[in-house]
């Protein structure tokens, strides 16, 4: 179980969904930091070691996949719990996500309840 | 006959053995006589008609040689493939086929442009200009020496000592001229060689005829097929372009209902206004892809009259202004020279344009244009702002392309306004560039092309687009 002064870190390059989730999260007692794109995201990774991401798969420049890609690689970010969160819901999508090393694959619109058991269960 | 009995000798007296039981007629009887009459003339009729039909038979055989040859030569073009290869293989059988060194075969092209190929031995080649437009011009059969054709005619033939021309121009088939060099005259072949080539050139032309009509599907079926993915390419970016803002609002939504009490009443209404915004970007998303559906539509409909292209420009203008837009700064004063078109596509596409530019050169002012360049009417828009890079000048019109996401998320961008502009051109008989601004400074520089006409009727509702 996560304690509820856990770090989050959300990457989407969507402001308005960026807000609604560190809004949600924050209510629920986590620590929660953002990131506007791939690049950004490694670096906070690597700088605040959350316990868990929540990774939008489509974004500028570094995607989804290459993020995970770079998180893996790195022992100090292996074992961040990172949760997927894309627009792409075909099969193939999902089954990318998982083999990318996802250890979630949610699809939009996503039920709000089910990223907060994630990260609850992480 | 002497008074004494005695036969009276014949005057020609050659003693021939052969001739004196002939001319000894005395001797015999009547019957003898009009034997020996007849014989004669009977030989001579015999060796005659046996002279007579040995040459009916001999060119009784030419002719089934010549028809059988034909009929091979028929059974073997009937294979397709590209038009090149097709007239290659034509020409060479009209070489066998009239004992030439070597052929052409012409034919016209889909724009009604005459072209041909030319085999000699193993090689087949291109005919030139000159070449093709001299045997599209001869429009009958001839055999001629080589010596009569113009030099640049004869070095494009490669015709050394005599030429035979077949030309079948049938108003309600492919026209086909077949022409085939031979090393020299040979008068006595050349009349039967010609009728061959003529009967072989009425082959050709149903076999160009297929040839062109393969052409003609396989290339739409091409179009269909790319069609077909362009449309599922489509109809899946729409389908990942709605999930986002759906996202935005169900998210918001559930996010309230869910924390309830332990949300502040400003965080709430910064919430439901989140949800709200989000319910806005699917709005316009929507709006935006029927538009692109109803132009995508075939039966597309123009409502077509007479527009003043300048008065369009400050309508435009004046609505920017009243809605806190960009400031527009109308260049273009008349006269122009008269416009027909659709203008309420037209008045759309130069608003989108003026609120693309809004969004990507915030504060510069939209510079709004009319002139007549190279027999078209150029509607311009351009702003002073970033301008887009030559690389990503033909992207931006794509559906959803957005080339900075960021900015155009946070102003409902749906990534689709450039794509509907093009599209609506193309609906209005027109076209939309985007160049340099001409003075070389920084900015985008769209340029809406349409054709200058005379006005028919007014306010006919005219099928439009490009077929």
């Amino acid at each position: 179980m996560t304690a509820p002064d856990s770090t989050v870190l959300l990457v989407d390059d969507d402001a308005d969904l960026r807000r609604i989730l560190q809004f949600t999260l924050a209510a629920e007692g986590y620590e929660v930091a953002t990131a506007a794109d791939g690049d950004e995201a490694v670096t906070l990774a690597g700088e605040l070691l959350p316990d868990v991401m929540v990774l939008d798969v489509m974004m500028p420049g570094r995607d989804g996949y290459a993020v995970l890609e770079q998180l893996r690689a790195n022992p100090a970010t292996q074992a961040i719990r990172v949760l997927m969160l894309s627009a792409k819901a075909t099969d193939d999508d999902v089954w990318a996500g998982w083999r990318a090393g996802a250890d979630c694959y949610l699809t939009k619109p996503f039920d709000i309840g089910e990223i907060l058991d994630f990260v609850a269960d992480s | 006959m002497t008074t004494d009995g005695a036969p009276k000798r014949p005057h020609d007296s050659s003693s021939n053995a052969s001739t004196a039981w002939i001319v000894g007629g005395g001797e015999r009887g009547p019957f003898g006589r009009v034997t020996a009459a007849v014989v004669p003339a009977a030989v001579v009729l015999l060796v005659g008609l046996a002279v007579i039909g040995a040459r009916h038979l001999a060119r009784a055989r030419a002719d089934a040689r010549r028809f059988r040859r034909l009929y091979e030569a028929t059974s073997r073009v009937g294979r397709l493939g590209d038009l090149d290869v097709v007239l290659a293989s034509l020409a060479t059988e009209a070489a066998q086929l009239a004992a030439g060194t070597g052929a052409v075969c012409c034919t016209v092209d889909g724009r009604g442009a005459w072209w041909g190929m030319r085999v000699d031995g193993s090689a087949n080649r291109r005919l030139d200009e000159t070449a093709v437009s001299w045997l599209a011009g001869q429009g009958r059969s001839i055999a001629l020496p080589a010596d009569d054709l113009p030099a640049a005619v004869r070095v494009g033939l490669g015709a050394d000592g005599a030429l035979l021309v077949s030309a079948l121009v049938a108003t309600d088939g492919v026209p086909v001229v077949l022409a085939v060099t031979r090393a020299r005259r040979q008068h006595r072949d050349e009349a039967a060689a010609l009728e061959v080539l003529d009967a072989f050139a009425a082959t050709c032309s149903l076999v160009l005829a297929n040839a062109r009509l393969f052409d003609e599907v396989h290339d739409a079926l091409r179009t269909q097929i790319d069609l077909n993915r362009q449309k599922a390419e489509f109809v899946a970016a729409v389908s990942h372009e709605l999930r986002t803002p759906l996202a935005v609002v169900l998210g918001a939504i559930q996010a309230t209902r869910r924390l309830g009490e332990r949300v502040p009443v400003d965080a709430r209404e910064e919430l439901l206004g989140t949800a709200e915004g989000g319910g806005h970007r699917l709005r316009r998303l929507i709006e935006d892809l029927l538009l692109v559906a109803s132009n995508e539509h075939k039966a597309r409909q123009n409502f077509v009259d007479a527009v003043d292209a300048v008065g369009v420009l400050d309508a435009v203008a004046r609505e920017c202004a009243s809605v806190g837009g960009p400031r527009c700064h109308v260049i273009a004063l008349g006269p122009l020279p008269p416009l027909v078109t659709d203008v309420d596509k037209l008045r759309r596409i130069v608003t989108n344009l003026v609120e693309n530019a809004g969004k990507y050169a915030p504060g510069s002012t939209v510079e709004l244009d009319a002139v007549v360049e190279g027999g078209e009417l150029a509607i311009t828009v351009a702003d002073h702002g970033p301008g887009i890079e030559p690389a990503d000048r033909q992207r931006v019109f794509e559906p959803f392309v957005q080339l900075d996401q960021s900015s155009t998320r946070c102003q409902g961008g749906t990534g689709l306004g450039l794509h509907l502009c093009r599209t609506m051109a193309d609906v209005i008989g027109g076209r939309l560039e985007l160049a340099d601004r001409p003075d070389g400074g920084a900015g985008a520089h769209f340029a809406l092309y349409l054709p200058i006409s005379v006005p028919a009727e007014p306010a006919a509702v005219v099928l439009g687009g490009h077929s």
